[in-house]
């Protein structure tokens, strides 16, 4: 077994990988490449709950549930309604979603708490694979490059591969064309906090005179300024963004291949005022409590921030196959180089050449076979195999090693109907290997680790009655130690601290249940979502004494060890109409808990989201003088004190009181000729102006959150109505 | 896990196509198996007190604090001098601070000098008779600290903090140790005979 991984392996840019996206998946069972929506089509996907943070939790309403984990999924216009945010903002407040935030630019998303190493994005179907490690590294996708974002809760191991203990997003573009002519769309966006602009533009056809063949070519810009609170500006928080793809594809209903490329470009200011030398600065800055040199707003980004380019390129392929099976397989390339500078150098000529403090680059290839059949009628099958090569490499300052890493793991998964009932289970083995480099005064020191292991889940599906339906899943993941983990040595600038690697640290392995209900009248509709995870070996950073002495001063110093965590947690949603007259009104109300120890220390693990709450009431009437979809709506987010945080003594300050925040939403479509409609949305965030810091910004320490904004977005069809795409 | 023996990872052949074809756009494609050099682009590793005696010339005292090999590797300090003053006598003194991991050694004081309007060295003395006062001025009038006069009172023994703040648009009559990003923080031990 494990050879015939590692001959996968060794073919290496050879190899294929598979499309791991559930779309595709839940395409194999129509035995249709057809595209579920299309770019023209505004999503008609039937939502269960339809949130006021614009959440749609999909209920898979074309096709029977094909999974029995808890996931939820943005698309459509409750995804317009959040074009413009990144990544990680965009999905925040999906069930199960939260966001660690370092300042205002950067956000990574969290699933039940777990965030970086400890989650995978799958991005067109394909891992992302950045630097991941650092709550400074926010993921390198472009949003507006999403038809649809899903986040599956829990550990995923068994479809994703290693690494997903809490859980995998899924960013998913839209399907290429089918129908013959040219169309397209332009997202805008504008907002007031920062005085950000973005454009968005998508073309795509499918000429005539190329039967079965698609094209699209898609780009973005972004430009931001300097972020504000309620009482001062965010020096150096500006954000530039400029982004490209282009898909080119051939598909008949029994074969196929598709061509995709996308370069996504970042430059991010970090907060002056975040900028310490030490830790007397950071104490300093605690104790001012607003920043220091505050000037005015400016769009003009200088050091220290982050330059980030991220290069995708992937060969995809399918072929129809007997027992209503279809084989994908695809090939892809990323590349990933990120820059940070510092402060300016003292000396004019080093100062001149501008060059950054610390780089890193990262080249993956990635190839995955999958394939997908029905061994009979009432069985789904899935087999495949995944491979991986990495290579990383740094200059300047040294905190992680170079390394080679190989993986490779196969899965098999099997899923049975019933009337009332499916059950589900699979298996996967994974094995790893890794090889670091790193220079010790002067002299290369290499290691070589090796990691096997196995993935396991079991699940089922009750439908009980019309609406109403239970899951429950069990399953089993592990992760590897990453390399920052295993090897860093010195001072992490974003984190203040000199923090060290364990080379003798063992992978993490998850135990995890969840048991998902969904109840759906004519009038509410509610989800409640319940789990317990036991991760053994959790890894994390423990406080050693004394601090290290630099010329700097003292450094709080922290090592790498492993204990058994435990965590539980629920997520609770309901909508209800309780007036209909002149339009829907509907109550929106959402909870969402979490605990998570340290079962050896007893203590709780730090940067865990506090609980929260969401009320709110959406006013929907699907049509006024000529307009339609028009909504209006209101919304109160209530985060507690996160009470259940480590000792003071294990963080630089207590974690900030709680905050209640109001924002507002409207919009409504504006018809263009018979079939196509401009979309105009408006939100307002934070009305009152409220003075808060969130528990999970890293930056809490040195200023306040974000103050008032005010978003416009508007969604234009370049469609002719005569070519319109739309069904 | 288990430390593999062999050399089992196969090279990466087409690793040299991708760079060719420009996909590894910025530090091109480096060797893996050679990590770079530390290449800190700018640090302090020494910091050093001259002084001498204003009134007895061959009184030259002076102090140096060494870290191995610059910031942020868990430094080890490897020189540490102790100060050595006369009670009641006063100095005038030279604060030099150099890059040894350079070389020839960089002289990170005279960088500072250079952009003293946003450099203000800070000198704490704790449990000893010692007072500093600056002896130089940056281009708007404001002391920089590299040089100082200090005066030894009582005999006794005791620290000098010595704290080198980075203070880009923040320097004024008002800014303090606290305003600004620290560049070097150290303590010499100092005694008075």
């Amino acid at each position: 077994m494990k050879w015939l991984l590692w001959t996968l392996v060794a073919l290496a840019p050879l190899r294929v990988t598979a499309e791991t996206s559930p779309k595709k998946w839940a395409e194999s069972l129509v035995d249709n490449p057809a595209p579920t929506d299309s770019l023209s089509d505004s999503a008609t996907v039937d939502p269960v709950l339809d949130m006021a943070d614009q959440t749609v939790m999909s209920q898979h309403s074309r096709h029977a549930p094909v999974t029995s984990q808890s996931e939820s999924s943005l698309q459509g216009k409750a995804l317009d309604r959040r074009r413009g945010l990144s990544l990680g903002d965009a999905m925040q407040a999906m069930p199960g979603v939260t966001v660690v935030h370092t300042g205002s630019t950067l956000a990574k998303p969290a699933i039940r708490g777990l965030n970086g190493n400890r989650i995978v994005i799958l991005n067109n179907g394909v891992r992302q694979e950045g630097q991941q490690w650092g709550s400074e590294h926010a993921p390198e996708v472009d949003p507006y490059l999403a038809s649809k974002l899903t986040v599956i809760q829990g550990a995923s191991s068994v479809r994703y591969g290693a690494d997903a203990l809490g859980g995998v997003v899924l960013v998913e573009p839209w399907p290429l064309r089918t129908e013959p002519g040219i169309g397209g769309e332009i997202h805008l966006a504008g907002f007031s906090n920062n005085r950000e602009g973005d454009a968005s533009a998508t073309v795509e056809g499918a000429p005539t005179w190329f039967p079965n063949g698609a094209w699209r070519l898609q780009g973005t810009l972004k430009k931001g300024g300097d972020a504000s609170t309620p009482n001062y500006g965010l020096n150096n928080t500006g954000i530039e963004e400029i982004n490209q793809s282009a898909a080119l594809g051939w598909q008949k209903p029994r074969l196929g291949f598709d061509l995709f490329y996308s370069r996504f470009q970042t430059k991010l200011g970090i907060f002056s005022g975040s900028h310490i030398g030490s830790v007397s600065d950071l104490e300093a800055a605690m104790q001012r409590g607003r920043p220091e040199g505050i000037s005015n707003f400016s769009y003009d980004i200088g050091r220290p921030y982050q330059d980030v380019t991220h290069q995708f390129a992937k060969a995809h392929a399918y072929l129809v196959t007997p027992m209503q099976g279809k084989v994908n397989f695809a090939y892809a390339l990323q590349n990933n180089v990120r820059a940070e500078y510092d402060h300016r150098p003292l000396n004019d000529a080093l100062a001149a050449r501008n060059l950054p403090e610390l780089e890193f680059e990262i080249m993956t290839h990635t190839a995955d076979l999958t394939w997908d059949f029905h061994p009979q009628e009432e069985y789904d099958a899935a087999l495949g195999m995944t491979g991986m090569s990495q290579i990383n490499t740094y200059s300047g300052r040294p905190f992680i090693p170079n390394f080679l890493n190989y993986n490779g793991g196969a899965f098999a998964t099997l899923l049975k109907h019933g009337r009332q009932f499916d059950l589900e289970g699979g298996l996967r083995y994974d094995t790893k290997f890794l090889r670091t480099y790193a220079r010790e005064k002067g002299v290369i020191v290499t290691s070589a680790f090796e990691f096997d292991n196995t993935s396991a889940m079991l699940g089922g599906i009750w439908r009980f009655t019309e609406g109403t339906t239970g899951k429950l899943h069990f399953s089993t993941a592990f992760r590897p130690p990453g390399v920052n983990e295993l090897f860093s040595a010195g001072l992490h600038h974003g984190a203040a601290a000199v923090e060290y690697g364990d080379p003798d640290l063992q992978p993490e392995r998850a135990y995890d249940g969840t048991l998902a209900l969904q109840a759906k009248r004519n009038r509410w509709s509610s989800e409640l979502t319940v789990y317990r995870t036991y991760i053994r070996d959790f890894i994390y950073l423990s406080p050693e004494f004394p601090p290290t002495l630099t010329i700097r001063g003292a450094f709080p110093t922290f090592r790498y060890h492993q204990a058994d965590a435990s965590m539980w947690g629920g997520d609770a949603a309901l909508r209800f109409t309780f007036l209909r007259q002149g339009g829907d009104w509907d109550y929106i109300g959402q909870a969402s808990l979490l605990r998570a120890r340290n079962e050896a220390t007893g203590g709780y693990l730090i940067l865990m989201p506090a609980d929260r709450f969401v009320n709110g009431v959406e006013w929907t009437l699907p049509q006024w003088k000529g307009l339609t979809d028009l909504h209006l709506g209101a919304n109160v987010q209530t985060v507690l004190k996160q009470t259940h945080a480590p000792a003071d003594s294990l963080d630089y300050a207590p974690a900030p009181p709680g905050y209640s925040l109001v924002g507002l939403t409207a919009g409504f479509q504006w018809p263009l000729g018979e079939k196509a409609s401009v979309q105009i949305e408006l939100e307002a965030e934070n009305v009152l102006n409220d003075v808060y810091r969130d528990y999970t910004n890293r930056f809490r320490y040195y200023a306040e959150d974000k103050g008032r904004n005010f978003a416009l977005r508007l969604k234009i069809p370049l469609d002719l109505p005569k070519a319109s795409g739309s069904d | 896990m288990s430390p593999f023996r062999t050399h089992l990872a196969p090279t990466l052949p087409w690793l040299a196509v991708f760079c060719l074809l420009g996909l590894s756009p910025i530090s091109g494609c480096t060797d893996v198996s050679n990590p770079a050099e530390s290449n800190e682009s700018e640090v302090f590793t020494t910091v050093k007190l001259v002084l001498e005696n204003n009134a007895d010339s061959t009184d030259n005292p002076e102090a140096t604090l060494k870290f191995k090999d610059g910031f942020g590797h868990g430094d080890a300090l490897e020189k540490n001098d102790t100060l050595k003053l006369k009670a009641g006598a006063s100095y005038s003194a030279e604060l030099i601070l150099l890059n040894e991991s350079a070389s020839p050694a960089d002289v990170m004081s005279e960088e500072v000098k250079e952009e003293g309007i946003d450099h203000q060295v800070f000198y704490l003395p704790a449990g000893i008779a010692l007072t500093v006062a600056y002896a130089d001025k940056d281009a708007t009038n404001h002391p920089i600290g590299l040089l100082t006069e200090l005066t030894a009172g009582s005999a006794g023994t005791g620290t000098l903090k010595v704290t080198l703040k980075h203070q880009p648009g923040l320097k004024s009559h008002t800014s303090t140790v606290a305003t600004g990003e620290t560049d070097v923080e150290v303590s010499f031990h100092v005694t008075i005979q």
